[in-house]
């Protein structure tokens, strides 16, 4: 849209396009700017050390009258990008350590002596230690690992079952389809709270809890009535005479499934894929119920060690979700298409 | 471990029964501390297996909350852990739901100080092995700021208004102002106390002309003195302190580490200072940290918890804690250690954890709790008045109660 | 610090074996029951084999309810093949199978669990008789009380309709700011001849991927009373529009509510505050899906249609809303009850139930069940929460489907 109108002289609708284009960009700028503010103050908190989310300094902001127009574009432009952020380089902490002697610890035959000496050398910080700690002293990689197999492995079982189940309901009609179909979309508005104490029992007594298998199954059971609703709508414009033609040269319908009806969906299947490794990729409280050890935790679990109630290092948090937000980028915005061709394709059918 | 346990399920019977044999007995451990404990704990895990290795101690650290619901939930598979470590508080809960065993038979009651192992009790036993007094708020202030320690209020509010500029976001005073944490303390100087016990019922006991007058000084210091800022939540109070805009500052003693770092020589720790009004210090909680003892527990593993917990209240282990962590050991004989009183940093916690009153551990106190901040918030926004809101919160809280005790008013009837 | 590869992915492949054994029994059991349903000992058949399978879930420590379940289940079944079925949609039941099984694990026995739980008092009074004996005592009232208790007025004042209304409140603004400025946003990018489009984008998306607790804990910081950023704003801003007349200064935006508020104190405007949060949250998603539904509709449309002399307004009218449609009302459908049984925001903005005002329906039942760990209430809550969103949502299904379902 925003073409060109017709029967307009050109140097008149030139300067009206320029005005249409500056306007766009203005409004985009503005948008940009509020999508900034906060995720740039998440940042500069990523190099703090003194685990604070407040900026406690207040903005001396001249009273009317006084005011410059220097001081409203400072003032705006503080609040996008926190001066805090270019600071950070210049003054490198020093903490200032209170250099006692240890009054209790001379028994040379103490146990913990060997063990003592060990986090002795510690590294003097840096401004970007943050960062660094994340991965040398806690288990961030550990995380991102898991929740990397945890997501793969539940996006992968969950097409699978989706795959099979929307087959059935977009090729063949059987006694209770809607009452099935209806019960599919409904388990969407059950409150995730209500789930917690009957999931957690069911996945202990298949002896799957505290492990990875058993929170891939419970994740990759609770997308699947999403992906289903996408590849029965897609599966639904697929010819059904392709398949019918492989039937008459004797294909049964299993092969006919899997030999003509998957190749040509791949697109439904990368959506449905896509859908549940964000999900699983995001979930909290899954995670939360079923899993114990930290070596087992997602980044989503783990990252929480750092917001603890008197104990937060929201330094640590910041800095660990800034890392964690740019693989979630390139993810959401390499699938949003493949989501929104999802949504057109499968409808929401009840 | 994990492992072998799920293929045991998986494929049953076919699990190899003589590894299971020779492995050490496995004893799970979940606690809720800072990460700093974490590490020091770690320190004593394997110190005791390398004494020990017929035990196995796996750490998990989960968040407060997190894993007072984990651990109930657990509970019902069998599948909590065996040891919990925790404020003292976990023991209303654990034990009103019958998840957590009395731990009597397991420590020399005159291993301990009273007072620590009272906070603990429990219709008459103790329900946690007290490891560390302390979770008790203080009063720190800027040297910079201001010279000498508060004695009273009236200093406090004297100095603070000297130091209030709300055009420079400065106060006389930071504090997590709307959390009742920080308001019964001023309950205590006031005489009022929250919960009281008869005839083995406890009830709350919001609704009283004493606390309607420490809730009307708590608003005084915002509205007619002015030292505290309009609102502040627990990090904005840290941040104002922590950036030298505020002189005083009350906080728990969780972060004295964090604050001795970051001032150094400047820092000045406080007890709670004196309510002119009543002539009585202010009170704050002093609780403390404990392990609680699975009630499904079996016997071998108990034997274990049994040596862990003898190692943990050693004497060496007790003043790593006070020396490292800034915790107030609870043992006596730590306690009484001529080393003790060398450790400089941990005298101004002692000397406040003097004027404290132990925590309150009964479930009831949630009710309470919940009442108290709803009464709080509404006084400090000026939604309602102190005498209102004093009613409103003891409301609340006896609604929150007949939640929890529901099912001995069916019983009652 | 290292880490550990080895056993997740062992784990794994014993997670397929374990799957494509269930499967296999699945399959043979449908299998089975296709050779057999015709016999007429066929249902006292399924009927025995429930009941030996409750018997022996039973033995194995499952509780009442679950041993129950699983015994009714495989009737249910016979009954299907019998009645529904009858030996015929072969390859449907072959399908469904897997899907099926997993349906029934994890959404049909925990909503039957729930159910049951919602009758009873669970608390933590009961709570030692559960582990111990598996027993939970009825609810009063002939189990209804936790239901009753949903209606009830609480002791500050709040009463269940007003909290109702105000998750309709918050679902209805939130949708309609993320459906309108995600529209808006995405027709801007989607303009022809803007440069830029894929940093515009990038940055636009940074809402939605960045952590929601860090983002909402950054938000609460600046909604601070005193030392926020918004209330500073808010404060320069009336100064930049004031005026004086005759000697008093004038601040035309505070007469519609622009002025600094206690955020968090103020109930209304701590919901005010979360649905900002929310609002900023939410527009990438809808932003994203639009730009790719108005990507997918070809230029040649437009230019057919300005050749017939259409305006901007009649394109966007006639052109664009149509061809959006398919991609609007299923992403309005999905985001409103998304949006409804959200409970991150509001909980991270309240601190986790500290402060008072804000509540929805899921953030109060988390609060009013979970503080007391009272599962039989939440039970009950959770399930008049679900009937709601179930009604809603077939109104909205109504209100949007006559026209869409000519469109198919």
């Amino acid at each position: 849209m925003l073409l060109l109108p017709r029967g307009f002289s050109m140097s008149k609708s030139l300067s009206k396009r320029f005005l249409q284009l500056s306007v766009i960009h203005l409004l985009l700028t503005a948008a940009c700017i509020t999508a900034i503010f906060p995720v740039a103050r998440v940042v500069s908190i990523s190099f703090r050390n003194t685990d604070t989310v407040a900026t406690s300094d207040a903005f001396n902001f001249p009273p009317r009258g006084e005011a410059t127009f220097g001081d409203y574009v400072e003032f705006f432009s503080q609040a996008v990008i926190p001066y805090e952020l270019f600071e950070v380089k210049e003054t490198p902490d020093t903490t200032v350590t209170v250099v006692e002697e240890d009054p209790i610890l001379v028994d040379p035959d103490d146990p913990f002596a060997s063990l003592d000496e060990l986090d002795a050398v510690d590294a003097p910080r840096k401004w970007y230690s943050n960062y660094t700690d994340l991965f040398t002293k806690h288990l961030f990689a550990q995380w991102i690992y898991n929740s990397l197999v945890i997501s793969f492995s539940a996006a992968f079982i969950g097409v699978f079952l989706a795959a099979t189940a929307a087959y059935a309901f977009a090729r063949f009609s059987f006694p209770g389809k809607k009452l099935a179909g209806g019960f599919l979309f409904t388990t969407q508005m059950i409150p995730a709270p209500m789930m917690i104490i009957p999931v957690y029992l069911v996945v202990k007594s298949l002896n799957l809890g505290n492990t990875y298998a058993g929170l891939v199954l419970a994740m990759s059971v609770t997308t699947l009535p999403f992906s289903i609703m996408v590849l029965k709508g897609y599966f639904e414009t697929v010819p059904k005479s392709l398949e019918d033609a492989a039937r008459v040269d004797g294909c049964s319908p299993i092969s006919a499934f899997f030999r003509i009806l998957l190749p040509l969906s791949t697109p439904a299947l990368a959506i449905a894929f896509l859908f549940s490794f964000t999900s699983a990729w995001t979930d909290f409280l899954l995670a939360s119920t079923l899993i114990d050890d930290v070596e087992l935790r997602p980044w989503t679990l783990g990252i929480m060690e750092f917001s603890g109630n008197f104990d937060a290092r929201w330094g640590l948090f910041a800095a660990g979700s800034v890392v964690i937000a740019i693989p979630s980028m390139m993810l959401f915005l390499y699938s949003a298409k493949y989501v929104v061709s999802g949504l057109t394709l499968g409808g929401v059918k009840g | 471990m994990r492992f072998s346990n799920f293929l045991k399920g998986a494929l049953a019977g076919l699990a190899i029964a003589g590894a299971a044999h020779a492995a050490p007995t496995k004893i799970s451990f979940w606690e809720q501390d800072s990460s700093e404990a974490g590490k020091e704990m770690d320190k004593w895990i394997s110190v005791f297996e390398k004494k020990n290795p017929e035990y196995k101690i796996v750490r998990q650290h989960y968040e407060n909350e997190e894993l007072r619901s984990k651990f109930l939930r657990s509970s019902v598979t069998g599948d909590g852990a065996d040891i919990v470590y925790g404020p003292n508080d976990l023991a209303g809960v654990f034990n009103t739901a019958g998840v957590i065993r009395k731990v009597d038979d397991l420590i020399p009651a005159n291993k301990f100080n009273p007072a620590a192992l009272n906070i603990v009790k429990l219709k008459g036993s103790t329900w946690g092995i007290p490891l560390s007094e302390g979770n008790h708020l203080m009063v720190f202030y800027n040297k910079k700021l201001v010279k000498d320690a508060p004695k009273d209020f009236a200093t406090i509010i004297e100095n603070g208004k000297k130091m209030t500029n709300p055009a420079k976001n400065e106060y006389g005073l930071a504090m997590f102002q709307s959390e009742p944490f920080w308001f019964v303390p001023l309950m205590g100087g006031f005489d009022a106390w929250p919960l009281e016990t008869k005839n083995g019922q406890t009830k709350v006991t919001i609704n009283t002309p004493e606390t309607v007058k420490a809730l009307q000084f708590l608003v005084d210091l915002k509205n007619k003195h002015k030292i505290i800022p309009a609102d502040c939540d627990y990090d904005c109070a840290k941040s104002m302190f922590l950036s030298g805009k505020a002189p005083y500052h009350i906080n728990g003693d969780w972060e004295a580490n964090a604050m001795r770092e970051k001032f150094g020589a400047d820092l000045g720790v406080a007890p709670l200072p004196l309510v002119n009004e009543t002539g009585k210090r202010a009170t704050p909680l002093l609780g403390g940290r404990f392990l609680f003892v699975n009630k499904a527990i079996t016997d071998k593993k108990l034997a274990g918890v049994k040596k862990f917990v003898e190692f943990i209240t050693s004497k060496n282990v007790q003043l790593r804690m006070a020396t490292r962590l800034d915790r107030i050991p609870a043992t006596l004989e730590a306690r009484n250690a001529p080393e003790l009183a060398k450790v400089k940093t941990l005298k101004p916690l002692i000397d406040s954890a003097e004027f404290a009153k132990a925590s309150p551990s009964e479930v009831e106190m949630r009710a309470a709790w919940d009442g108290l901040r709803i009464m709080v918030q509404r006084a400090m926004s000026g939604k309602e008045t102190v005498a209102q809101a004093v009613k409103t919160g003891q409301k609340a809280a006896d609604e929150a109660l007949s939640a929890i005790q529901t099912e001995k008013k069916t019983k009652a009837h | 610090m290292e880490i550990t590869v080895l056993p997740a992915i062992s784990e794994l492949l014993l997670l397929l074996l374990i799957l494509a054994g269930i499967l296999a029994t699945g399959i043979g059991y449908i299998w089975l029951n296709y050779k057999i349903w015709k016999y007429p000992f066929y249902l006292p058949l399924t009927l025995l084999f429930g009941i030996s399978l409750g018997g022996y879930t039973y033995a194995n420590g499952a509780s009442q309810l679950a041993a129950a379940f699983f015994g009714t289940i495989p009737f249910l079944i016979g009954l299907y093949f019998k009645r529904g079925l009858k030996g015929d949609f072969k390859s449907s039941t072959y399908f469904l199978a897997p899907a099926v099984i997993g349906v029934i694990f994890l959404f049909l026995y925990p909503l039957v669990f729930e159910f049951y739980l919602s009758f009873r008092d669970l608390s933590l009074r009961t709570f030692s008789d559960w582990i111990t004996t598996g027993h939970v005592p009825l609810a009063d009232n002939y189990g209804l009380s936790n239901y009753i208790e949903v209606f009830q007025n609480r002791a500050t004042g709040q009463s269940f309709i007003f909290v109702l209304w105000r998750t309709i409140m918050w679902t209805a603004i939130n949708l309609f700011f993320h459906l309108s400025v995600g529209l808006v946003l995405a027709l801007l990018l989607n303009a022809k001849g803007v440069k830029g489009v894929a940093i515009y984008r990038t940055l636009l998306t940074l809402p939605w991927v960045i952590p929601q607790v860090i983002a909402v804990l950054v938000w609460r910081a600046d909604f601070n009373e005193s030392i926020g950023f918004i209330n500073q704003f808010i404060t320069v801003v009336n100064q930049l529009f004031s005026f004086e007349w005759s000697g008093n200064v004038i601040m035309p935006l505070t007469w519609i509510g622009f002025e600094p508020k206690a955020w968090f104190l103020d109930g209304s405007a701590l919901f005010t505050a979360a649905c900002i949060v929310n609002i900023w949250l939410g527009i990438p998603f809808m932003m994203i899906n639009f730009l790719g539904a108005l990507q997918s509709i070809p230029h040649s449309v437009y230019e057919a249609a300005s050749i017939d002399g259409a305006t901007w307004m009649q394109k966007f009218r006639h052109v664009t809303v149509p061809l959006l449609k398919p991609v609007m009302v299923p992403a309005s459908i999905l985001g409103a009850i998304w949006t409804f049984n959200n409970l991150n925001v509001i909980f991270l903005m309240t601190d986790g139930g500290r402060y008072e005002g804000a509540d929805i329906l899921v953030t109060d039942l988390f609060k009013q069940s979970f503080t007391y760990y009272r599962y039989g209430f939440a039970a009950a809550y959770s399930f008049v929460i679900f009937a709601i969103l179930c009604i809603l949502t077939v109104i909205q299904f109504r209100v949007t489907r006559p026209r869409h379902a000519s469109t198919t």
